[in-house]
């Protein structure tokens, strides 16, 4: 079967690394990767404990079809309880570093506990040393690489490391891996930081085999050709998820300026397009797209800056290519913050990737900042002397690297928005849910967005649930409920199974459910998958509860629900979670205040 | 008639042209779809003048002379 069978368990205190054997049972309840690293994280760790405290336990976890043929099987997830807002944390990446674990025959790995000393994992198959960190504590995600694999004297190490961000607690920093794969929302990163580990490096090769290889590859077959033909994949590979912005604008769902509006005059000067365009001297800031593990997308563009930009002017280690701007990162740092120089976003974009950070949140944090800035509350005596207005493209990269490099106001800024905006006085510009700020959608023209993000696990996410379709049909708030329960549930059983959410366009339950079911040895359906992703759901939301959050986090910003959408289609809307969230907690089988019923937890087998 | 028509991101591989649009009088909207050639399933969204109009109701929703009508791509994620 597609388990390699084992876990690794280290504990970072005593140095103790043990290997255990998968818990079956919890595989066939929580299919893997999310599901499964969030089983083990219940049965490891009390959900009150402090997220940076050693009793918090980190958790790499593969799906079921991690490394095998299925496309985009190269994922895996981070696990923990997250330190920007004390919830349970799944972030998931791509690259290769995920499928490199399964192959040195590890289906999840947990660590537990705290280093005295800076250290790194290495892992080779059924080597496994805890070794010195010294050399390399306080250097970036890139220099990390580079220093472990010339180290090793190993090109093919795969590594997942954190920068300094993530070493000295900026609450959303990332686990990077391949340079700029990030597992990268809810601070996952600083866990790392906080146990004293700066990087896990893995190379494997012991492969994966599948329960039955005739089947299986008849079902990547089939599945591979769904994707190829179809228009959602061609677009993204051909322009990436930034061609997303230009949508967003037109409907009047970007948010701009800390979510002030809904659409940014300056959207063409970074949009997908604006990437692809040759400018007058030369330059054209894409230069390719990249492609995960297995992966039949390549969504991933890799770009570069002009040499002459502000940003890189005498700096020659940034005259290269890296990660380019994703739809995330384009919406962060430019709508989010009013600027509209490209190159000052791409550049923003690598300082996310070296040092080790979320664009989102530190995009969404600096919008808020950059509004207490222009309402007077802060002033440039907070800021370092920076002009802190939207639209100040040096800002945006100066703080970038502040944050980064957890120097001076990076050091406010790195608490997320919810903090620094009740720092000063002013929690109702913090633009999240549960503490965690909101990706590129406005839940005014996109109700069952807004939701989706009221109810997600983690905080705002817009990668929980996917209602675009009745949210393009429909402004109404009433019929979101069920499409956005429903869609909650498939895509965690989606999360949970080593792939990529970006085959959806192509791809429903069905197709995830036969590859799963050829790879496995019993059997897997698309009900029963959905009935793992529902149960999936709900443990994590017992996990919140036990945390301390209750129905009164599962809410949106006051600018969301009393300020009208000021343009855009849905022009003079508002997000209208009221009229939504009666009717979703009853279709959850929650009581009135967002419990789970003991009805719906017998049902589900979490008694 | 004459109508103005914007087709964003993919679609505007179906007319990639701002000028505005001849169509047969009481043309609807399924019917403004089908005239592109954008399969049904592409038209994510459909507003006529910044008024979404609904699957439901696209066949019964006539279009008028000086019409703006924006199609959007179905999208996910991002």
């Amino acid at each position: 079967m597609t388990w390699q069978g084992q876990i690794l368990r280290i504990n970072l205190t005593s140095k103790a690394v043990n290997i255990e054997p998968l818990n079956t049972d919890w595989a066939e309840d929580y299919i893997g990767e999310r599901g499964l690293g969030s089983k083990y994280l219940l049965e490891n760790c009390d959900p009150k404990v402090d997220p940076l405290s050693p009793g918090n336990p980190l958790i790499f976890a593969t799906g079921p079809l991690t490394g095998t043929m299925a496309s985009t099987s190269g994922r895996y997830a981070v696990i923990t309880k997250g330190p920007l807002n004390g919830a349970i944390s799944c972030s998931n990446s791509g690259g290769k570093f995920g499928a490199e674990l399964k192959f040195a025959g590890y289906d999840l790995m947990l660590i537990e506990g705290c280093s005295s000393e800076p250290v790194y994992l290495y892992i080779q198959d059924d080597q496994i040393e805890i070794l010195s960190a010294a050399e390399i504590w306080g250097t970036s995600v890139w220099e990390t690489e580079d220093w472990i694999r010339r180290n090793h004297q190993n090109p093919k190490l795969r590594v997942a490391s954190i920068g300094v961000a993530g070493e000295r607690g900026v609450r959303y920093a990332a686990v990077i891996n391949d340079l700029h794969r990030a597992a990268g929302r809810s601070g996952v990163g600083a866990v790392m930081g906080s146990k004293n580990l700066k990087a896990v490096a893995v190379r494997g090769t012991k492969g994966v085999t599948v329960d039955n290889p005739k089947k299986f590859m008849d079902a990547v077959q089939k599945t591979k050709t769904l994707l190829a033909n179809d228009n959602g994949r061609k677009d993204m590979t051909a322009h990436g998820t930034n061609s997303m912005l230009t949508t967003m604008q037109e409907y009047g769902s970007l948010p701009t300026r800390n979510f002030q509006e809904v659409q940014f005059e300056g959207y063409d000067k970074v949009d997908a397009t604006a990437m692809e365009t040759t400018d007058e001297a030369g330059h054209r800031n894409l230069i390719t797209n990249k492609a995960c593990f297995g992966c039949t997308i390549a969504c991933g563009r890799i770009a570069h800056i002009r040499q002459d930009h502000f940003t890189i002017v005498n700096r020659p280690e940034y005259w290269h290519a890296s990660g380019g701007l994703e739809y995330e990162t384009a919406f962060a740092f430019g709508p989010a913050v009013g600027v509209d120089d490209i190159d000052a976003l791409t550049f923003a974009g690598y300082m996310m990737n070296k040092h080790g950070m979320d664009p989102i949140s530190f995009g969404v944090t600096l919008a808020a900042a950059m509004e207490l800035f222009e309402l007077g509350i802060l002033t440039t005596d907070d800021t370092d002397g920076i002009e802190l207005n939207f639209g100040n493209a040096e800002a945006l990269t100066i703080m970038a690297e502040k944050t980064g490099k957890f120097e001076g106001f990076g050091q406010i800024l790195g608490l997320g928005s919810k903090l620094l905006c009740e720092r000063y006085g002013r929690p109702d510009l913090s633009m999240t849910v549960k503490g965690q700020e909101f990706a590129g959608y406005d839940s005014r023209s996109l109700k069952g967005m807004g939701l989706g993000y009221a109810t997600s696990n983690r905080g705002a996410c817009h990668m929980k649930h996917d209602v675009f379709a009745e949210d393009y049909d429909d402004s109404k708030p009433t019929g979101k409920a069920g499409p956005v329960k429903a869609s909650q549930d498939k895509i965690a059983a989606m999360d949970s199974s080593g792939l990529c959410i970006f085959v959806t366009s192509a791809w429903g339950l069905e197709e995830f459910a036969i590859q799963i079911d050829a790879a496995c040895s019993s059997d897997w359906t698309t009900e029963r998958m959905l009935e793992a992703g529902e149960r999936i759901w709900n443990l994590e939301r017992l996990f919140n509860m036990e945390a301390g959050f209750t129905a009164s986090d599962d809410t949106l910003p006051p600018r969301l629900l009393n300020e009208p959408a000021p343009s855009g289609i849905r022009k003079g809307q508002l997000a209208e979670l009221d009229k939504m969230l009666p009717e979703y907690y009853s279709l959850r089988g929650w009581s009135k205040n967002g419990v789970p019923t003991k009805e719906t937890l017998s049902r589900l087998g979490l008694n | 008639m004459q109508i103005q028509i914007k087709l964003v991101g993919r679609l505007s591989e179906y007319r990639d042209s701002k000028e505005p649009l001849e169509v047969p009088e009481e043309t609807s909207v399924e019917e403004l779809v089908q005239l592109l050639g954008i399969p049904n399933e592409e038209a994510g969204m459909v507003a006529v003048n910044d008024d979404a109009i609904p699957r439901k109701d696209r066949a019964a929703t006539k279009i008028n002379d000086g019409d703006s009508v924006v199609m959007l791509a179905p999208v996910h994620g991002g």
